[in-house]
């Protein structure tokens, strides 16, 4: 309205092109910010720790040690040419090309560090990451995901994206690159329990959805018709995503505990204070206000001239609720969905201080031990689980509100 | 004075303003029309360097713009916008107090001006000061985005579909108000719009753009009895050539001395108007309202007409 | 009458914790039926309320600097000089807020080993996120007109931002504020775990030995202080809030 269609965003356009604004033109900011990252970690923070057995302090160690001479050069080259793209305004496609070689070349290095490094049959020695391997992951990380981020990719191609990169990963676990690595040596000496304790996150994390789903629904929808209550339970719902996780654990134990304790036959049912329950009530609790907020403001927010055709169609109540409304809302209440379950995952970690199982279990343990890789074993595929959930369910929710809007044009 | 000389803006090498020349005399009203992608809202907006050129020059009372830090030259031009872009979180007052405390006035003087222009615009200090935007109706609010442009006393005032966003009643209201009140202040008006009636309800010159360029600065009259091309000419619009001839002028100009039947028509009347009664009346003339002791005064069908076909 | 109803509940709760932490004792007799005979039943390996005062302070100084941190952030990337970040942050913040606390938290460790340390590190860090994003959507979603008329009434580039954008933005940024600072909450209790001296003590304290009275009363002090932070920061938001409920453009 204020603007002339064709005006750029810019507000103050330089009138005249000088050498200073062509390099400016030529040289992405971000670029040299990455590469102010890359280059000194890369020479000067150790890349990963050697320990002559499982207890020791461990010893530092940098690139030009930790790996074969070819190597250490291959990946060199890598970082300065992976770098250069970042810092000319090279095209998304190739910034994005880049960004996944160097991450590739840094996996590839690291596991490879840990051969080298392992003398031939000891089975005591660990290495493990450092931080230097840490930065240059998180400095390639930056660079593909800026690079997703300008591309936008479409919701089937992201989770395609996520796909390969997670078969990537599979593979290159496979042919066994990271073996002598000692998180994976953590893994392997647990990997009963680490499986164990995957499946009780999950079923922690997507169990209490469903629960707090069948709830939580039919409680929107109440709250939608019913306008009395609407303030009230949301009032309520509100303070009890308030209270932080371990407390609300904590105030669900105590009742609980004192009714597997005294109500005879509750604690063969399971009701325990201490472990699972507490946990899952919590989950379900706290999943609740999303559900509900979310359903009534999707409700809400449908088109009143389009509950009023059906109506004027003759369709009931019921029929509207069905065929109108609830379709209407789903991308709010998927919306709900990505919510709880990135929270649920996040959270069901903290379960383990209260004897609840899952990931957590390996992070608390780590915790006690001071063993950084076995926080990473329980650390990593907790972010994982919640990266793909959300990367899957926003895809989700994205196709959803793209059907809707499509319905609507036609 | 403005004088804008051969002014172009390229973007990406395309000209959405193409060597544009005109001269804009002081305390006059001149309006930029033209479609929407026309190049007038960004012609407007280099005066006060929203938008720097790409080449040519303006000059403002015979200074070249870009001689003044842009925020400073801005300062001194008041500015309209469509929507009024009343600073929310701010009360009337404050909202007015804009650029008098930018220029760093004493407080007692910036009350007073505050005062005044509320006076000016029929809006009682009293209630209307402490009052956020909100709360105000569509009206109040565009009355005080120009009290605000109006604060610091520039003598030239930038307006960018100013009245755009009011219902038809409110607009009319607030076109003749912007005119008397550009006839006491005296300072000289820049408009852009895309309504070619407010154009010519208003101003004392039309300038008439199209993909960048101007295609004619004329006053009204000239750009409906002389349009420069067919695009101008279907721009004033054909079809009512001859009624925006006649609503450019009063009825005195071609009033006669004598009697004529029926209820007296108001002597500020304009012509378009007078021939609508007649029309609608039936008659063939209709005195004018007079003084007492006046000599009678009528306006007559066939002047009318007349002066609807003059060129 | 829901309000007052709510309002009254928040003061009778409120004096109730007053009263636990003042006169600890008084509550013994309702906690002790939690616990076996011969277990403590009060929380006294540190004072109730110096934790508590720690804990706040925590939370208080992760907060502030959270709130330093992310707000220069925001501005920096909505300037035409910080354009180039402005994809990247937008992503970082929706990518590290899938990150759950205990893990930064656990992380943290390693680098900077037991205590307060980590626990402040892994607040600031999760704390930015919440307050970026809504400074970003505030900064970004102001009316366009208000902005032109801020150009055009001649006010510079500072001006604009301290005069016109950032209260335009400050209820949204208090909100971010709040969010933020109730995470902070939550986070510094897992902070316990890592020997941060905070409430969660006295809950790990009783998960540990298996005293349901510590856990609850634990449970009962971090959900009050949550609460507290929530309520204050909210009231602070209304106020800030009040003068823009409507929208500000004359046409729909």
């Amino acid at each position: 309205m204020i603007e002339e269609p064709d005006q750029p965003p810019a507000p103050f356009g330089k009138r005249k092109t000088g050498s200073a604004d062509l390099i400016k033109q030529k040289i992405d900011k971000l670029g040299v910010v990455i590469a102010l990252i890359a280059m000194p970690t890369l020479l000067f923070v150790p890349f990963v720790t050697f320990k002559a057995n499982r207890i020791v302090q461990g010893q530092p160690v940098w690139v030009f040690s930790a790996l074969p001479t070819w190597a250490a050069a291959c990946l060199m080259l890598v970082v300065i040419a992976v770098l250069v793209s970042a810092i000319l305004k090279a095209g998304v496609l190739v910034r994005m090309t880049a960004a996944c070689l160097g991450l590739v070349t840094v996996l590839i290095a690291i596991g490879l560090a840990a051969s080298f490094l392992t003398p031939e049959g000891n089975s005591f020695a660990r290495v493990s990451t450092a931080t230097g391997f840490w930065m240059l992951l998180f400095a390639f990380a930056m660079l593909l995901i800026d690079a997703l981020a300008r591309l936008r990719p479409r919701p089937l191609a992201r989770i395609l994206l996520l796909l390969a990169g997670l078969a990537l990963l599979g593979l290159l676990a496979r042919i066994g690159v990271w073996n002598e690595l000692s998180l994976l040596k953590e893994f392997s000496s647990r990997a009963d329990s680490f499986w164990r304790e995957g499946w009780r996150h999950l079923a922690l994390a997507v169990g209490s959805l469903v629960i707090a789903f069948a709830f939580g629904l039919p409680l929107g929808i109440l709250c939608y018709r019913v306008e009395r209550l609407r303030a009230a339970i949301l009032n309520v719902l509100n303070v009890i995503q308030t209270i932080p996780s371990i407390a609300l654990f904590g105030l669900l134990i105590a009742p609980l505990g004192w009714i597997a304790a005294n109500l005879p036959g509750a604690s063969e049912l399971g009701i325990r204070g201490i472990g699972a329950a507490p946990a899952f009530i919590a989950l379900v609790l706290y999943a609740l206000l999303p559900i509900v907020a979310n359903t009534v403001s999707g409700l809400v927010g449908v088109d009143a001239a389009v509950s009023n055709a059906a109506k004027g169609l003759g369709m009931t109540d019921g029929q509207i609720l069905r065929r109108i409304e609830l379709p209407l809302a789903m991308p709010a209440i998927l919306t709900a969905i990505r919510i709880v379950l990135v929270q649920n995952i996040g959270m069901a970690t903290i379960a383990a201080l209260i004897g609840g199982g899952g990931f957590g279990v390996f992070v608390f343990q780590g915790i006690g031990q001071t063993a950084t890789d076995l926080v990473l074993l329980g650390a990593l595929p907790t972010v994982a689980l919640a990266l793909c959930a959300a990367v899957i369910m926003d895809a989700l929710t994205e196709l959803a509100t793209r059907a809707r809007k499509e319905i609507a044009t036609a | 004075m403005i004088e804008i000389d051969e002014i172009s803006k390229l973007y990406d090498g395309r000209a959405v303003v193409d060597r544009v020349s005109m001269q804009i005399p002081a305390s006059t009203i001149t309006a930029i029309v033209g479609t929407s992608g026309s190049g007038k809202t960004t012609l407007m907006r280099m005066v006060n360097r929203l938008i720097d050129q790409t080449s040519g020059q303006i000059k403002i009372n015979g200074q070249d713009i870009t001689g003044t830090q842009p925020h400073e030259l801005r300062r001194r031009i008041g500015y309209v916008i469509q929507g009024h872009g009343l600073f929310p979180h701010q009360t009337v007052y404050d909202n007015i107090a804009t650029v008098p405390r930018l220029l760093k006035w004493d407080r007692a003087k910036i009350e007073q001006k505050v005062r005044e222009l509320l006076a000016l615009f029929q809006l009682e200090f009293d209630s209307f000061a402490r009052r956020y935007p909100h709360e105000l109706s569509g009206g109040q609010q565009q009355r005080v985005g120009v009290a605000r442009a109006l604060a610091a006393e520039p003598d030239l005032l930038l307006m960018d579909e100013p009245f755009g966003a009011l219902d038809p009643i409110i607009r009319a209201k607030a076109q003749s108000d912007l005119r008397d009140i550009q006839r006491k202040l005296g300072m000289t008006i820049l408009l852009v719009t895309h309504d070619m009636d407010e154009a010519f309800r208003l101003s004392d010159r039309i300038a008439v753009m199209n993909a960048g360029k101007l295609l004619q600065y004329a006053e009204p009259r000239t750009l409906l009895t002389h349009p420069a091309d067919s695009f101008v000419a279907e721009m004033v619009g054909q079809a009512e050539r001859a009624f925006r001839l006649l609503s450019l002028n009063g009825i005195d100009a071609i009033a006669e001395d004598g009697q004529a039947a029926g209820a007296a028509l108001p002597a500020d009347l304009t012509q378009r108007e007078a021939l609508s009664d007649l029309l609608w009346s039936g008659r063939d003339a209709a005195p004018i309202a007079q003084p007492d002791g006046n000599a009678p005064r009528r306006v007559t069908l066939s002047r009318l007409l007349a002066a609807a076909a003059e060129r | 009458m829901q309000i007052a109803a709510g309002s009254l509940t928040r003061a009778l709760f409120g004096l109730g914790i007053l009263a636990f932490l003042v006169r600890p004792e008084w509550f013994e007799p309702a906690l002790r039926l939690l616990v076996d005979q011969n277990m403590p039943v009060i929380y006294l390996q540190g004072n109730l309320l110096s934790l508590l005062l720690q804990h706040l302070a925590l939370v208080l100084a992760a907060t502030t600097v959270a709130a330093i941190l992310a707000i220069s952030a925001a501005i920096f990337v909505t300037r035409p000089v910080g354009s180039d970040f402005l994809p990247l942050s937008r992503s970082i913040v929706s990518i590290g807020q899938t990150f759950p606390p205990v893990a930064v938290l656990a992380l943290c460790v390693p680098v900077l080993g037991f205590g307060n340390g980590p626990t402040l590190v892994a607040l600031i860090f999760y704390g930015l996120l919440p307050i970026f994003e809504n400074a970003l959507t505030a900064l970004r979603t102001i009316d366009p007109a208000v902005l032109e008329a801020a150009r055009g009434s001649g006010m510079s580039e500072p001006q604009r931002l301290m005069r016109v954008e950032l209260p335009l933005a400050m209820p949204l940024i208090i909100s971010g504020i709040r969010l933020s600072a109730v995470i902070s909450v939550a986070t510094a209790t897992i902070g316990s775990t890592v020997a941060a001296k905070t409430l969660g003590e006295v809950i790990v304290a009783g998960l540990q030995s298996y005293n349901y009275a510590f856990i609850l009363q634990g449970g009962v002090l971090v959900a009050a202080l949550a609460l507290l932070i929530h309520d204050s920061l909210t009231i602070l938001e209304r106020r800030f809030g009040l003068r823009r409920l409507a929208t500000t453009d004359g046409k729909p």
